[in-house]
């Protein structure tokens, strides 16, 4: 481990041990860091309960 | 005419060719071993101190970078050049440029350019404390590893100024060099005398060009002996770096999965027929504890060769908080000439993040193919899902950093050893 603190070796090993923080993070408040699945938070529209239904490309489909 | 005469301070010398009668100044004198005329370029050798005798001419070119004369400040010493010699190794078509620097205070230099990189080399009095393993080629000094990376002769081309030693007398010298970038451990042996070490190190060609304002500065060619790699990181460290993330992130998977409480908050099985006008299927509530936590929204449809869709909305009934999602079934199968085949899935998931706890229900719009008489459907939700995809994800691109250093460390070395005819001793990762 001789001459290991040098700035690149602290710049990686800051961002690997970021990545851990991230991923304990994520890990505890139930986060999809890299959420590919179709959900949107649209909380800015309160109060709206209904919708006219998404998916109309779907009655096209097969 | 004498041969030598005392010039102004600080004191210099002038000798006149013996080919031309052409004047000439030198700095050292008789210590000189030889010096070069500037106008016929024939070479003089000192005669055991009495005067000088004409050994050689040289083609007398103009020199290549540096002239002599040319004063530079190089790991804070000021170097005047007072001779050039470019070298051409014996039997092979490589050649090499050689500029000897003089300080009054640290003495001679050599400054060597070849193909583009500069090494400053100077002499060293350590011989006992290098160890040598003949097996493997390994010298070691002062702990540093040197591997072999060649053994030559030379002989010299081309020559100016005045020079220290008998430059024709590169024949009898046999050249042996380890590196250990940016180090080189130089090894001259001469007839049956006593070995000289020198030890070279690495000078960016910039630092060469804003010292002695080159212009045009030689195209490197290839990777050098002793260059160091552009954000080099040593190998060991790489590794050192890469095994430990993977350690504490597998262990952080390993320990937050043990850990976790995976509950089912909601889970109902609806149908949805043809005569079915109601667009909306509203759910009743459910309870999410965790603050906030992952919900995973589970969807089965029975369908075989058909098609379900799911549009809904995950709503808090206090905050009217709303998530929308969409998920799509598709599942079709049947026979051909090669047997069964079937496609698609009756059930998926979606993954909803960061939820905060609180009473929620879902508005479900279920579509399905209009020819269908009816469709059973399952959603099931629940909290405090671990979320392997965040593993996934991060684990890969925390290696790919390191590994791609190691990568490019793996393809640097591979190419400065293409050079030499010797073989590397010590593995890419143990430098």
């Amino acid at each position: 481990m001789k001459n290991f603190l040098n700035p690149l070796n602290i710049v990686m090993a800051s961002l690997l041990l970021g990545m851990i923080l991230l991923y304990s993070y994520a890990s505890y408040t139930g986060w999809k860091i890299f959420n590919s699945d179709e959900v949107e938070n649209v909380s800015e529209s309160k109060g709206r309960t209904h919708h006219s239904g998404g998916g109309r490309s779907r009655f096209y489909h097969k | 005419m004498t041969d030598i005469q005392t010039t102004q301070s600080p004191q210099r010398y002038e000798v006149h060719c013996k080919q031309c009668s052409h004047k000439n100044t030198i700095t050292f004198g008789y210590s000189s071993a030889g010096w070069v005329c500037t106008k016929c370029g024939n070479y003089h050798v000192n005669h055991n101190g009495l005067g000088w005798v004409s050994k050689h001419t040289f083609s007398n070119k103009p020199m290549p970078d540096i002239l002599i004369n040319q004063t530079a400040k190089l790991f804070d010493t000021t170097y005047t050049v007072v001779g050039f010699a470019k070298h051409k190794q014996i039997g092979k078509v490589y050649t090499w440029n050689e500029y000897i620097l003089f300080n009054p205070e640290v003495g001679l230099r050599s400054l060597v350019e070849s193909d583009g990189h500069w090494m400053l080399i100077e002499p060293i009095s350590r011989e006992n404390n290098i160890e040598y393993k003949q097996i493997n080629r390994v010298a070691i000094l002062d702990g540093i590893k040197f591997q072999m990376y060649n053994s030559y002769r030379s002989t010299v081309v081309e020559a100016a100024g005045e020079f220290a030693a008998d430059i024709l007398d590169d024949k009898e010298y046999k050249c042996t060099e380890w590196i250990a970038p940016p180090l080189m451990l130089i090894k001259e042996e001469f007839k049956d005398e006593e070995e000289l070490w020198y030890m070279a190190r690495e000078i960016k060609s910039s630092v060469i060009k804003k010292a002695f304002d080159i212009l045009v500065m030689p195209a490197k060619i290839d990777i050098g002996a002793i260059q160091t790699m552009s954000f080099y990181q040593k190998a060991s460290h790489l590794l050192y770096m890469l095994v430990a993330y993977v350690v504490l992130i597998s262990f952080l998977y390993a320990f937050l999965n043990q850990n976790n409480i995976e509950r089912k908050v909601f889970g109902q099985t609806f149908t949805k027929s043809a005569t079915d006008t109601a667009s909306v299927l509203v759910t009743p509530p459910f309870q999410v504890t965790g603050d906030p936590t992952s919900l995973q929204v589970d969807v089965y449809a029975d369908v075989t060769n058909n098609w379900f869709d799911l549009d809904f909305e995950l709503v808090n009934d206090v905050t009217f908080q709303r998530y929308e999602g969409a998920k799509s079934i598709e599942f079709y199968r049947g026979y051909d000439s090669e047997g069964y085949w079937s496609e698609g899935s009756k059930s998926d998931y979606i993954i909803i993040s960061q939820v905060p706890a609180g009473t929620y229900h879902l508005n479900l719009y279920p579509l399905t193919n209009p020819s269908l008489n009816q469709v059973t459907y399952t959603i099931k939700v629940f909290e405090g899902v671990s979320i392997t995809s965040n593993f996934v994800w991060l684990l890969f691109i925390g290696l790919l950093l390191p590994a791609i250093q190691l990568l490019r460390l793996y393809l640097f070395e591979n190419k400065r050893w293409e050079a030499t005819n010797f073989s590397r001793q010590i593995s890419f990762y143990q430098t």
